[in-house]
């Protein structure tokens, strides 16, 4: 009956949906990833991402480079390039264990349009 | 007779239907772009990740292990609590205004939208990592002094994007190459940290020595149909029973060989 081939099909559909969910990754963000040396400029994309950055509560960045303990900004894999921080003295000066001083500000992943807007600086020798 | 039949069928399929389909949007909730269900208002996002934010600061950690809750508890097999884990590093963040302010990046393993069997590393922020999370609790792991100060050498390093394995599994096996998701990843780059090293070898040598890793309690048809047909689904790295990394074997795993790592849970209301 060329009614069942439909319905099995939709059944095994279901059951390979219960099997995908059946498990415990959920290795996702919210947008489109885009890599370039782990850089953070997948863009928020996704209808959550979209609705908490249309809700102009947060603050769009592109860039962060990890602040060692001893207080040097340190290049990273998953950011952008290590001459393009300075500053943030406090911060970059604390000791691992000690409360750290962290923005108010939420922070979001700017849109790539946004993104753009930013040059890297140009290392100086 | 036969209208029976099919209306039976009918009920069967909507009845069975009802909660997969509720639950595939789920599964691909944070990063499907047509299909995300949003659970929380951003009020209530923005408010829950900052506070998860300031735990980790009031802690004063410079690395933390964050993990996030996907996908609703009921959904999830035993031993299998948070869905998605990566690393939350203390950094100096430039805005899109050119501000440079205080706080944590997310350095994660995601899957493509499009090719859920393969995977990025892709760095965002508390609130996008918690944009779309099925419940409002977070996992934390707060390594030793010392170990985050090797994690951070690793991480700013490019040891962390050649431990990265773009093949990706959502049961990867910790002990075995070929596969990997975000908690392997995870626990590759804490074991590099931990041994100073990059050969992927000695690391997954040391894992099957002092790893435990968590069954996967998954009925075998489904594990079966899934391998088959899901393309984030492989069994092609596990031998026997699967076994997966996850939030809280990686705690287990830090309890017991990192003095003075802590494991937190972050609540809306705690």
């Amino acid at each position: 009956m060329p009614i069942f081939t439909q319905p099995f099909s939709f059944i095994l559909a279901l059951t390979l949906s219960f099997a995908s969910q059946a498990f415990a990754g959920e290795d996702t963000h919210a947008g489109q990833a885009v890599s370039n040396a782990g850089q953070a400029s997948g863009h928020a994309s996704a209808s959550a991402a979209h609705s908490i950055a249309a809700s102009g509560q947060v603050t769009s960045a592109a860039v962060a480079i990890p602040l060692s303990v001893g207080g040097a900004v340190l290049g990273s894999a998953g950011a952008t390039s290590a001459g393009a921080a300075r500053g943030s003295a406090n911060a970059a000066t604390s000791t691992i264990g000690k409360p750290l001083e962290i923005t108010d500000e939420a922070i979001i992943t700017a849109p790539p349009n946004e993104a753009l807007k930013n040059k890297k600086e140009e290392k100086k020798i | 007779m036969r209208y029976l039949i099919h209306t039976l069928l009918l009920a069967l399929i909507t009845a069975v239907a009802q909660p997969t389909a509720q639950a595939a949007t789920g599964f691909s909730s944070a990063s499907s772009q047509a299909g995300e269900e949003v659970h929380f208002s951003s009020e209530q996002i923005i408010k829950f990740a900052k506070k998860v934010e300031k735990t980790m600061a009031a802690k004063g950690a410079h690395v933390a292990i964050l993990a996030r809750m996907g996908r609703p508890r009921s959904e999830l097999p035993d031993g299998m609590y948070f869905t998605h884990v990566a690393f939350a590093v203390y950094s100096e963040i430039t805005t899109s205004d050119g501000r440079k302010v205080p706080g944590y990046a997310i350095y994660n393993l995601y899957q493509q939208n499009e090719h859920p069997e393969v995977s990025d590393l892709v760095q965002d922020f508390p609130v996008d990592f918690f944009a779309g999370v099925a419940e409002l609790e977070a996992g934390i792991i707060i390594p030793s002094a010392e170990l985050q100060k090797r994690l951070l050498e690793v991480i700013a390093s490019p040891t962390y994007a050649t431990l990265h394995d773009p093949h990706y599994s959502v049961i990867a096996n910790p002990y075995t190459l070929g596969r990997q998701n975000c908690t392997e990843f995870v626990l590759d780059v804490t074991n590099a940290a931990i041994y100073q090293t990059n050969d992927i070898n000695k690391i997954k040598a040391n894992e099957k020595s002092y790893f435990v890793a968590q069954k996967v309690n998954v009925n075998p048809f489904k594990l079966m149909l899934g391998a088959m047909f899901t393309k984030e689904v492989s069994t092609s790295d596990q031998n026997g029973t699967p076994v997966t990394a996850t939030f809280e074997t990686i705690g287990d795993y830090l309890k017991k060989y990192d003095e003075g790592s802590e494991v937190l849970t972050v609540l809306p209301e705690n």
